[in-house]
């Protein structure tokens, strides 16, 4: 019988030090929320869950101690999240469940040194999403919660076969929107696992690609950043704007993405719904910024203030972040990184941090370059 | 020609045209200009989606044209020697309708308005304008031939000023793809050659876009001339092509 709320396993060898994340995770909503040791474990609370969440470090755990076949002895968190997942898999329902790593030594989890983009650590680490305890608790009690309910949200019926392109903008929220056929063919680009890759994860697939391939990269949703490059204002005046209510914030409203994970990284908007907004606003004029921005003005969005940069762009920093702060295109270079999907818009570095940084130069690219 | 209602175009072709050309001309086109085919898919995009009774203007402006990377004297025949660097640049215009009331996202677009691709060569070294040409397809007025090409308009030197208009050179030429295919067999008259001579789905796709689109274009030219009022030229000058020259 699946339980009616969201439910997260948090396991972890010294079960008083999640305890406190795990309160927080409760007072956001989830209310299934427990902390287990991972001798505890077992498939019931499995089943139920639809996240669990393990510490990297398992040293206390007698059985690591105890033990001398290596083969039953899952070194980390990592090896017992495989563990877990395949007795989760064997024993489950059609309701999926998600596996996360949490850890305070982010660089020893991750097998390429410097590597610590969580989605690049999780798809690697055959999991769902990381988390670093370093991190302020507040963003990781809200993702959590955030992949908690996507997973929970999903359909039940999954499980029964390939879905197509018009079953997933449903569950992405926009099946009536009225630029749905858009949506559809944006999101048909970026390889959704409809096929034979959804049929037997309960929509995990779908969870992970949103996680792994769309949220940390700009296709068919934008970010605020994103969304301020592109209207050519400073993001600082933008998430201003976007705090009053005003025409301007009722209208881009309609373009905001609801669908799963909509919660997981902050506010999201449907890229083509952005785009033919301006263009109708500018009756074809979208290319120019000052016309843009005249027409936001029009609808109230007094506090946004242009960016100064003929065509800004986002770019990546020294461990491949996202820099928060706009560059001009001259000021940067293409930059090709593995497994960066060829449907995503391209990664830039500024040329200065290339210069500073020789290691940074694998990235560069003729191809992109 | 009071009947003339256009020349219907399938969004899905243009789309795949712009698509297929922006991957198969990555590295004859500058890096800073590449940025303008995913702007001008998205202007599509919008057009594609936008409301029904008004004309929409489908675009690269020429403040943002595409540009080339730097031809090296690769525009003549022999290579003997070593030629002055020039690069060129494209931008172009098209004036769409779209037919289906009611409808979010339209299949087809009708080109009723003018379609002008116009194409620059500059010298590298002075960024001074050296050639410069239009490959254009007429609307409901224009006096013909429909499908032609036009040189150096809107010069300020006194040859081929705009308001003299002509002449009027015939071309099967239509798209801005077709203009950009073009500009790039002039600019690099050996490696554009050897480049779409590499067996490729990309390739292959633009070049059965292209093929049928000129095969049409010069049946019904030859259909124009086969058995003319006046003169085979004077026919074809005046004729304008069906809505369906090139779906049905």
């Amino acid at each position: 019988m699946p339980v009616q709320k969201p439910c997260v396993v948090f396991v972890d060898d010294e079960i008083e030090t999640l305890k406190p994340l795990a309160d927080c995770v409760r007072d956001a909503g989830i209310a299934g929320c427990t902390v287990e040791s991972p001798a505890d474990i077992d498939t019931e609370m499995l089943v139920a869950a639809d996240l669990v969440v393990v510490d990297y470090t398992l040293e206390k755990w007698p059985s690591m101690v105890d033990e001398d076949e290596i083969s039953r002895k899952p070194l980390n968190g990592i090896a017992l999240s495989a563990v877990l997942r395949e007795h989760s898999r064997a024993n489950g329902t059609e309701a999926p469940t998600a596996f996360a790593l949490i850890t305070g030594k982010p660089n020893s989890v991750s097998s390429i040194p410097g590597e610590r983009r969580p989605h690049v650590v999780a798809r690697l680490s055959n999991l769902e999403w990381f988390f670093e305890k370093q991190a302020s608790t507040e963003d990781n009690v809200r993702r959590i919660a955030s992949l908690a309910s996507a997973v929970h949200n999903l359909p039940r019926n999954l499980n029964e076969g390939p879905i197509d392109v018009g079953e997933l903008l449903e569950i992405l929220g926009a099946g009536a929107a009225d630029l749905s056929d858009r949506y559809r063919e944006a999101i048909e680009r970026c390889r959704p696992p409809i096929h034979h890759l959804s049929e037997h994860s309960g929509g995990l697939a779908v969870i992970r690609w949103l996680l792994h391939r769309i949220i940390p990269h700009t296709c068919f949703l934008v970010d605020s950043l994103n969304l301020a490059a592109r209207l050519r204002v400073t993001s600082e005046s933008l998430l201003a704007q976007l705090q009053a209510e005003t025409e301007f914030s009722k209208q881009l409203s309609v373009y905001r993405y609801g669908g799963p994970l909509n919660d997981f990284g902050g506010d999201r908007w449907w890229r083509g719904g952005i785009e033919q907004w301006i263009w109708e606003l500018t009756e074809g004029n979208s290319a120019n910024a000052e016309a843009v921005l005249a027409e936001l003005r029009k609808l109230g969005a007094d506090l946004l203030e242009p960016v100064g940069i003929v065509r800004p762009v986002l770019t990546l920093g020294e461990n491949l972040e996202v820099e928060a702060t706009f560059s001009a295109r001259d000021d940067v270079e293409p930059v090709q990184l593995d497994d960066w999907p060829s449907y995503a818009e391209p990664a830039y570095m500024r040329k200065l941090l290339l210069s500073e940084h020789e290691e940074l130069g694998i990235f560069k690219s003729d191809q992109t370059g | 020609m009071a009947d003339y209602e256009g020349i219907k175009f399938r969004y899905a072709d243009m789309q795949r045209e712009l698509e297929r050309m922006q991957t198969l001309t990555q590295e004859f086109i500058s890096e800073d200009s590449r940025w303008v085919f995913g702007r001008c898919l998205e202007n599509l995009e919008n057009i594609r989606c936008a409301k029904q009774n008004r004309v929409h203007q489908f675009e690269i402006n020429k403040e943002c044209p595409l540009k080339t990377i730097s031809s090296e004297g690769e525009y003549r025949a022999s290579q003997k020697e070593r030629g002055i660097s020039v690069f060129g640049t494209l931008s172009f215009r098209m004036g769409l309708e779209n037919p289906h009331r009611g409808k979010n996202r339209q299949s087809d677009f009708h080109l009723v308005g003018e379609a002008t691709t116009s194409i620059q060569i500059f010298n590298s070294e002075t960024d001074k304008l050296v050639a410069r040409w239009q490959i254009e397809a007429g609307d409901a007025t224009s006096p013909g031939c429909h499908f032609h090409s036009a040189a150096n308009q809107y010069s300020e030197d006194g040859i081929f000023p705009e308001w003299l208009k002509v002449p009027r050179l015939p071309s099967v030429l239509l798209t801005p793809m077709d203009g950009l295919e073009f500009l790039l067999g002039e600019l690099f008259q050996t490696r554009w050659r050897e480049h779409v001579s590499v067996e490729s789905e990309v390739r292959n796709s633009w070049a059965k876009l292209q093929g049928d689109r000129i095969k049409r274009i010069l049946t019904w030219s030859l259909s124009q001339v086969s058995d003319p009022e006046t003169t085979a030229w004077m026919d074809l000058k005046r004729a304008k092509p069906p809505l369906g020259l090139l779906t049905e």
